[in-house]
């Protein structure tokens, strides 16, 4: 980890939001795409996610830096951020990053993706650059 | 499989950009730190 964690997450999983839009300023209502370099704090509070936490990575470079970023069912309450609109994207297969490359990794992870059929393997994180080019 | 990328521990979070879950086959007390950093991406 090469930034702090010096923010608060609170979502649930479950139903989807279309649209999250975080808005410089205090007003909800107002709306304005702002550059990275300003945020410098997030606290980041969504109802739900369900699709759009793809579209929510959006937010990362900016979250670790936002100076506060308030989001609620999708609404901006407060704060300051990036306007970030999302759509759920049906029948795209949830990508997975496996961490750690074990003994369990190995035999009981890495296998189970040959026969997923909604989700696909798409990054591996590994220490051991041996185990790195052997699994791509 | 789709596998596009190995990534090394330090690039954790540029892995983050290109998932949408992260699976952590770590010990349980090694968890905290990669979870984290990947709820604060906006992953589940």
């Amino acid at each position: 980890m090469t930034r702090p964690i010096s923010h608060s997450k609170d979502w649930n999983v479950g139903s989807q939001i279309t649209n999250v839009e975080v808005a410089e300023g205090e007003a909800a209502d107002t709306p304005a795409k702002m550059d990275e370099g300003e945020i410098l704090h997030a606290s980041i509070k969504a109802g739900s996610f369900a699709q759009p936490v793809g579209e929510m990575r959006r937010l990362l470079p900016m979250a670790h830096n936002a100076l506060a970023i308030q989001i609620i069912q999708g609404k901006i309450i407060n704060g300051r951020g990036i306007i970030v609109s999302t759509s759920r994207k049906s029948g795209r297969k949830i990508r997975y990053a496996v961490v750690g490359l074990g003994h369990l990794a190995q035999v009981a992870v890495l296998s189970g993706f040959k026969k997923a059929q909604n989700s696909e393997l798409v990054a591996i994180v590994s220490g051991a650059a041996e185990k790195r080019g052997k699994s791509s | 499989m789709a596998l596009s990328r190995a990534y090394s521990y330090d690039d954790y979070e540029k892995a983050l950009f290109s998932v949408d879950v992260v699976y952590i086959v770590w010990p349980n007390h090694l968890h905290r730190e990669y979870a984290v950093c990947a709820a604060v991406g906006g992953l589940t």
